[in-house]
């Protein structure tokens, strides 16, 4: 009497939009982003000295 | 579990309401022997034959299919997959997002957060190592912050492919308040290049890193 399944009701073929990659190039805009930019700065310009 | 023997009906014989019981179970036990290429495929399979409405069984099975998609393809869940399920979201999406960012220092704060949590469900120590795939991120950040080589005219630009070590150092210890000192650092380089996350060698004379020119992340597009 189980008829309805995740397959059967077509999701199996949008299997793939359902993982996606683990890193995002599109996010470099957060806090996380800018900070890191920041200290590679700085990083460089200690090396440069 | 293969009892199966030759005197017993064919598994496609069975009503699939069994079938999906049967496969999560086998799952979750290829998942805590750490088999997570077995886990992944018969929890897909479980997942593909759970009916479409019952959302505690879904839940059920993404528990343990989302930390074999992070080990097996280092790939997250998407939002539209969580979306049903707040006790998932709430489980997985800070995770999730540290790894994407490569925030190391936080994901170590998200996991410890939700340790009790993860313990209870025998998750912990496979989501423990995501942290891997988080380091990568990092690392391949770093190299994408370094932009490219000045291109000959005619050529495709070409990515900077020596990084000083100190700015890795740097980019790890971001976020955190103890400072990593350079060997601590130079292991983990190593560590990511012996497990095949980062191509390239590392020039301790120097103080560099030197990266493969053509995917020095491999799998990631650069």
């Amino acid at each position: 009497d189980q008829e309805e399944t995740e397959a059967g009701a077509g999701a199996g073929g949008a299997t793939q939009h359902l993982w996606e990659e683990s890193w995002d190039d599109d996010d470099t805009s957060d806090d996380f982003s800018t900070q890191l930019r920041e200290e590679l700065k700085k990083v460089e310009a200690a090396r440069k000295r | 579990l293969r009892a199966s023997g030759k005197d017993m009906p064919d598994f496609s014989a069975f009503p699939k309401s069994q079938r999906v019981t049967f496969k999560y179970h086998e799952g979750v036990l290829a998942f805590l022997e750490e088999n997570y290429v077995q886990a992944e495929t018969c929890l897909t399979e479980a997942w593909n034959l759970c009916h479409k409405d019952a959302l505690r069984n879904k839940e059920r099975i993404l528990t343990y299919l989302i930390p074999c998609h992070l080990i097996n393809n280092h790939t997250l869940p998407t939002k539209r997959l969580l979306e049903p399920y707040p006790r998932l979201q709430q489980l997985f999406l800070p995770l999730c997002q540290c790894i994407k960012r490569g925030e190391l220092h936080k994901f170590d704060l998200a996991l410890q957060e939700g340790e009790d949590e993860f313990v209870k469900r025998r998750i912990y120590l496979t989501l423990e190592r995501g942290r891997d795939i988080a380091l990568r991120n990092l690392l391949r950040k770093v190299f994408i912050a370094r932009g490219f080589e000045e291109a000959k005219p005619g050529e495709n630009p070409v990515r900077r492919t020596r990084v000083p070590v100190a700015e890795f150092a740097a980019a790890i210890s971001l976020g955190s308040e103890e400072k990593i000192d350079n060997d601590e650092v130079e292991c983990l380089l190593a560590n990511m290049i012996y497990k095949g996350h980062m191509k390239g060698y590392i020039s301790r004379q120097h103080g560099m890193v030197v990266l493969s020119k053509s995917g020095a992340f491999p799998g990631t597009g650069v």
